[in-house]
């Protein structure tokens, strides 16, 4: 028996999403945070826990995440996804819960996270010691890359000298997103950021500066995905899942085959196969910017320019508020929230503006959103394409 | 019938087992042997005559009804691939793998070829030379021990690794620097670093 994936485009949709408590959470716990961000998400697809019967979910700390949370959360699941790839997680969870929707195995689909990394009583130099034994690395450890930075400023180092990408450019890339934060009153700093400010930062890993890395913030996300007949008689405008893809080349920075190619390249050339679209039908990007140089690698691999040319393509403002694209209209990793595992923020982002509910930050007519999840060290890759009811 | 208690091998026919899981189990010739989870205690290398080997053969074809073919010795290796590339290291040599069946060279070390899925890449020794591909300086206070390197380096046999160039200020530490291996011991463990290759 064949299947094409492309009869499940627009199969789904998203039909609620919520965040909560990004930015500074003290006193609450990962869980209650991602409890609060699911009740709101569910509630705003106009459903209620009892009819969730699928859930996905991923944490740093626990390995065994999904039955805590279907214990905490009272449900019930016929569909469980804890497949945990870092922050690309809840956008590779999408075609998993779209297969178990188009099959009958659920009817809606929690995808939730929450993290408490900024407040949390463990804090990330724990966890890492934790991780060192939990997850070793051997052949990278011994030489303390201090990670995941290091990964990311290696890349960085190689994208400069291969294609003449310069610190400027990467500045530009926090600017804009400093930029569309301060439209953005859900996002955590919202100071003027100016292209001097990053290079005169205090320098972490060569090349990147404090400011080209993204912030270390507590937070919640959350979404609600259901068989796109369901969704139309629901009470938000759905956003419909018009393609998906991951790809995953390698987990260790020094396994990655090219450090200025990521497996986005995959990932995005399915998607958009499934989609039936080209980066030039997409009229808001959210792309995991964990660190400057993120922005610029999936820019070039999900079709926006070409290899090497993303330093050129950010110049001069173009990824800011009036640019030639909307890049990470909330703000970010870098501006915007980051509790460690960023993908979700960024679909539900994609989700906002395709419902119209940008505010200050809107994009004037976004029919087609592009949610790009990174994992690891550059190491996970997930792209989902999500549309308007015009766009099926 | 047992074979884990079968009397008169001397051991030898449980340790067999051992040897196929590593050696021809993708066959599926000793699965039913194998199930009963029998075998000595990985560490020592264990080398079997072809006599015995046949007489095992015969007993699993005879007990499981496999379709046995006949093999030659094959040895258990003591420890898995991590432990023997880190006892080279500590004694001094760095080693990478080389897979006999796809010829190409295989770094981190694995017991599987990555890229054509063949077991048991060999052990080898590369050439040691090799270029930065990457750099990047780690800040650190000075009362931590100041700032550092880390490299990515990419040998000349086309594999990549982590290390750090010594000798040599962060700052002349540079995409294209021509370097050269050598195994630098400390803590009695020995690791992969680099001097500039005009120093070496």
């Amino acid at each position: 028996m064949s299947f094409d994936l492309k009869s499940l485009r627009g199969s789904a949709a998203i039909a609620g999403v919520a965040t909560f408590g990004c930015g500074e959470s003290p006193g609450f716990t990962e869980m209650e945070l991602l409890a609060r961000a699911a009740y709101a998400a569910v509630a705003d697809a106009g459903l209620t826990m009892a009819d969730i019967d699928g859930v996905c979910t991923a944490s740093v700390l626990s390995a065994m995440w999904p039955m805590p949370v279907i214990e905490y959360l009272g449900l019930n699941p016929s569909f469980i996804d804890g497949t945990m790839l870092g922050g690309s997680s809840f956008i590779a969870h999408l075609m998993p819960a779209m297969l178990a929707l188009a099959a009958g195995q659920c009817n809606a689909v929690l995808v939730c996270y929450g993290s408490t990394q900024r407040s949390g009583t463990m804090n990330r130099k724990a966890v890492a010691d934790a991780r060192r034994q939990m997850d070793p690395q051997p052949y990278e450890m011994p030489y303390e890359p201090v990670m995941p930075v290091a990964a990311y400023a290696l890349a960085a180092s190689a994208h400069m000298a291969r294609y003449g990408t310069t610190r400027r450019q990467l500045a530009e890339v926090a600017v804009a997103a400093r930029a569309w934060a301060r439209l953005n009153p859900e996002a955590f700093e919202r100071g003027p950021l100016t292209i001097d400010d990053v290079l005169c930062a205090r320098m972490v890993a060569d090349p990147l500066t404090v400011r080209d890395c993204c912030l270390v913030t507590d937070g919640a996300g959350a979404f609600v995905l259901v068989r796109s007949d369901r969704a139309r008689h629901l009470p938000r405008p759905p956003v419909f899942v018009l393609g998906t893809a991951t790809a995953c080349w390698h987990r260790q920075i020094s396994a990655m085959p090219d450090l200025t190619v990521t497996a986005a390249s995959q990932s995005g050339r399915a998607a958009y196969a499934m989609a039936g679209l080209t980066a030039a039908d997409v009229d808001v990007a959210a792309l995991y910017d964990a660190f400057t140089i993120n922005t610029l690698l999936f820019l070039e691999d999900l079709g926006f320019c070409a290899k090497g040319e993303g330093g050129g393509f950010v110049e001069n403002g173009a990824i800011a508020p009036g640019g030639r694209l909307a890049v990470n209209t909330n703000g970010g990793g870098l501006s915007c929230t980051h509790p460690g595992m960023y993908g979700i923020f960024a679909l539900i982002e994609a989700v906002r503006q395709l419902r119209g509910d940008g505010g200050e930050r809107q994009v004037a007519g976004a029919r087609v959103a592009l949610a790009h999840g990174n994992g690891g060290t550059l190491s996970s890759q997930a792209t989902a394409i999500l549309g308007t009811a015009e766009t099926l | 019938m047992d074979a884990s208690r079968q009397k008169g091998d001397g051991g030898q026919l449980g340790a067999i087992h051992r040897v196929l899981q590593f050696g021809i189990a993708e066959a599926g010739v000793c699965t039913p042997g194998l199930r009963k989870g029998f075998g000595r205690q990985p560490g020592s290398p264990l080398a079997i005559t072809n006599g015995v080997l046949r007489r095992h053969w015969a007993d699993c074809a005879s007990r499981f009804g496999s379709d046995v073919q006949p093999h030659t010795t094959m040895t258990l290796p003591a420890t898995g691939i991590q432990a023997q590339h880190q006892q080279a290291l500590d004694q001094g040599r760095f080693l990478i793998q080389h897979c006999g069946a796809c010829g190409r060279h295989v770094y981190f070390p694995r017991e599987l070829c990555p890229h054509c899925g063949a077991l048991g890449p060999a052990l080898v020794a590369p050439a040691g030379g090799g270029t930065v591909a990457a750099v990047t300086t780690i800040r650190r206070k000075a009362e931590l021990g100041g700032d550092y390197t880390i490299c990515m380096v990419e040998l000349d046999e086309g594999v990549r690794l982590m290390s750090r160039v010594e000798g040599l200020a962060p700052a002349a530490v540079a995409v294209g620097l021509r370097v050269q291996a050598r195994v630098a011991q400390a803590n009695g463990h020995g690791l992969v670093v680099f001097d500039a290759e005009a120093a070496a």
